[in-house]
């Protein structure tokens, strides 16, 4: 029985991996809609801010999806959080590969992350994104993983527990380093980034 | 930055900018999605094949269990008819008496009657 697109666009995410399975098209159109960009986000500041990257990332993760959707154990994994961990993977193993550039070729300078603020930040007028994404990208991998997963995209910290791989608890520690990490990033910029007109 | 209301501030900033993703990515990653699927078709899970006849026997049979007593109790009878072991001889004996019966008055004639009168 075929059902309207936005009766679909309420179905939970596993429903939808379990009929694009099953052949319907339009649940593949749901979740790519629906995933795309929350990984595309995640990506793009685990990254710190290469955009290419991160969509080169979320192309292959959901690539993953649909090849992992057959065999998806309902009831028992979200979509989500699997999305984000399999994501996280592919950004340590490109952040990895930086640095082995980084360390064998200097030349190659150029090509490796750009270290300041991204030009779409700052096209789009927000300094404050782009100075977020640059601080982001100076703090330990693991921190910003979970500063990110956390104060951004929103998850508990039982879902971060499960995308990393860890304890509760230490997600908590990650956390907390990672947001002191940040301000301590940030420091000095509160007034290039307006903030102390923000006081005023 | 030193203020933590800042930078929650910021982080709520980042959380409710949403990242656009590009047509074009999104042409890509459904263009992976429908290349790995058939419309209509489960393609992703593949039927069960048909049960060969071999398969449907052994089963009517009960299994492998039933087939292994099945074998057995075979594999025992052709071991008898071989050696005709001592201890079943006399047995079998009383089965095939030595004693041939070469006639069955299947109709008696008249002779018997007229004996008994």
């Amino acid at each position: 029985m075929q059902m309207p697109l936005d009766a679909k666009d309420d179905l939970p995410d596993e429903t939808l991996v379990a009929r694009y399975a099953q052949g319907d098209r339009s649940a593949a159109r749901i979740l790519t809609l629906r995933l795309t960009p929350r990984i595309l986000a995640y990506a793009t500041r685990h990254l710190g801010g290469d955009r290419a990257e991160a969509e080169d990332v979320t192309q292959e993760s959901m690539l993953r999806l649909w090849k992992a959707a057959r065999d998806w154990p309902q009831g028992n994994v979200a979509v989500m959080p699997w999305l984000y961990r399999v994501a996280g993977n592919l950004c340590i193993d490109r952040l990895r590969a930086r640095q082995r550039r980084r360390a064998t070729a200097l030349d190659d300078a150029p090509d490796l992350a750009d270290p300041v603020p991204g030009v779409e930040a700052r096209m789009m007028g927000d300094d404050r994104l782009a100075a977020l994404d640059h601080a982001l990208s100076q703090i330990p991998g693991r921190q910003r993983q979970a500063v990110v997963l956390r104060h951004i995209e929103g998850l508990t910290n039982p879902e971060i527990a499960d995308v990393m791989d860890i304890g509760v608890e230490a997600v908590e520690s990650l956390t907390a380093r990672g947001k002191r990490a940040l301000a301590a990033a940030l420091a000095g910029q509160r007034g290039a980034l307006g903030f102390d007109d923000d006081e005023a | 930055m030193t203020n933590e209301n800042d930078l929650d501030g910021l982080l709520q900033h980042a959380r409710q900018t949403a990242h656009t993703p590009a047509p074009a990515l999104i042409e890509r990653v459904l263009s992976d999605a429908y290349a790995l699927q058939s419309p209509g078709q489960p393609v992703l899970r593949q039927a069960a094949p048909s049960p060969s006849l071999l398969s449907r026997l052994v089963r009517g049979l009960g299994g492998a269990l039933g087939l292994a007593g099945l074998t057995t109790a075979a594999l025992a009878g052709v071991g008898i008819g071989f050696y005709d072991p001592p201890a079943l001889a006399a047995w079998t004996q009383t089965l095939t008496p030595s004693s041939a019966i070469d006639t069955v008055e299947l109709i008696p004639d008249l002779d018997v009657f007229m004996d008994e009168s």
